[in-house]
């Protein structure tokens, strides 16, 4: 039964950082409690649900260490947890929108240099469709990384504060999307009908979702950095 | 015990002083006492002893130093500090003149 109890001191503090001196204390004086109960002749069973009443609200220490004032609230404490974001989440971000910028290159080096390219490999591969099958696998993977950064908790909530009360900010999201889209288009066709390059002139619309997709990062970090604000 | 027990917590930090005034002591030493003294009719619970501590601990009333109990269990003793003297000595005075006016608040015979 004192096993038991034992058991029962270290799961009230599971999951609880800092607490360990608290945790010993707490565990020393119930320990003690229930050894004087059983030298008293109470039953084990008795005395360990006496030693578990004699603890009270457990949260009511616990809810000091991360207090810095006096009159800090409960609430306030979990709250600022989730919104903290994990280190490796904002790496892996970070490196999501690098990818997104350098996935440009596979395209524009490998497209510059496909008529040389082509004479020494004697024709056989069209670099420029291979430079854009690179641009292309590094979005995705950008995307991923880009994905597992930003979702999560503190995410979650800020995409439910931009339905809620941030409509300004999804109208700017969709407007430069459809900025981008109008250009691009436009891009498209010029392009197009003064070189008649239809063959290779496509490769725009990738370029554009590419744009699309590292506007909307952007925008999601800045929205992230005045969420922690 | 349930009202009278909710007026004595609102003692906690004094009822410890006093505690320490005589000697430096334990938690569970302390509810302990208090258990005896008050002829087994109030005690603290650990999270309210602890929180206490705590508190009287940031305000510099008391000091903790880990000792060894007499089993060899390692205990947290808290020991009292001058200011936490000076203390004692304070809320000594409130609870005097707290009584003092409760007496005469409740007092029902009393003519004016």
């Amino acid at each position: 039964m004192r096993e038991k109890l034992i058991d029962y001191v270290n799961l009230l503090f599971a999951g609880t950082d800092g607490t360990e001196e608290i945790r010993q204390e707490i565990l020393q004086n119930t320990l003690d409690r229930y050894d004087d109960l059983i030298g008293q002749g109470k039953a084990p069973e008795a005395a360990y649900r006496l030693a578990i009443t004699g603890i009270g609200d457990i949260n009511e220490i616990l809810a000091r260490p991360a207090e810095k004032g006096a009159f800090a609230s409960d609430a306030a404490i979990p709250a600022a947890e989730e919104n903290k974001k994990p280190l490796w989440k904002q790496i892996v971000f970070a490196i999501g929108i690098f990818l997104y910028i350098v996935s440009l290159i596979p395209l524009f080096v490998l497209g510059s240099l496909d008529e040389s390219l082509r004479q020494l490999t004697g024709g056989v591969v069209d670099f420029s469709v291979l430079g854009l099958c690179g641009t292309i696998g590094i979005c995705a993977v950008a995307t991923v990384f880009v994905i597992l950064g930003v979702t999560g908790k503190g995410t979650k909530r800020a995409e439910k504060k931009a339905v809620e009360e941030n409509d300004p900010k999804r109208a700017l999201r969709n407007s430069v999307s459809t900025l981008i889209s109008a250009i691009g288009l436009a891009t498209y066709f010029i392009i197009s009908f003064t070189t008649g390059a239809w063959h290779i002139t496509w490769v725009v619309f990738p370029i554009m979702g590419a744009v699309t997709g590292l506007v909307n990062a952007c925008l999601d970090l800045k929205e992230e950095n005045d969420n922690e604000k | 015990m349930s009202i009278a027990g909710d007026l004595i917590r609102g003692h906690t930090d004094a009822i410890i002083l006093a505690r320490l005034m005589k000697e430096d002591s334990y938690g569970y030493e302390i509810n302990k006492t208090i258990l005896t003294l008050s002829g087994g009719r109030f005690e603290l619970k650990e999270a309210t002893l602890y929180t206490s501590f705590k508190r009287l601990e940031e305000l510099g009333h008391i000091q903790s130093y880990w000792g060894e109990g007499g089993t060899g269990a390692r205990r947290r003793y808290y020991t009292i500090t001058p200011s936490g003297r000076e203390a004692y000595y304070h809320l000594l005075a409130e609870w005097g003149e707290t009584k003092e006016i409760m007496n005469q608040l409740l007092e029902a015979n009393e003519t004016l």
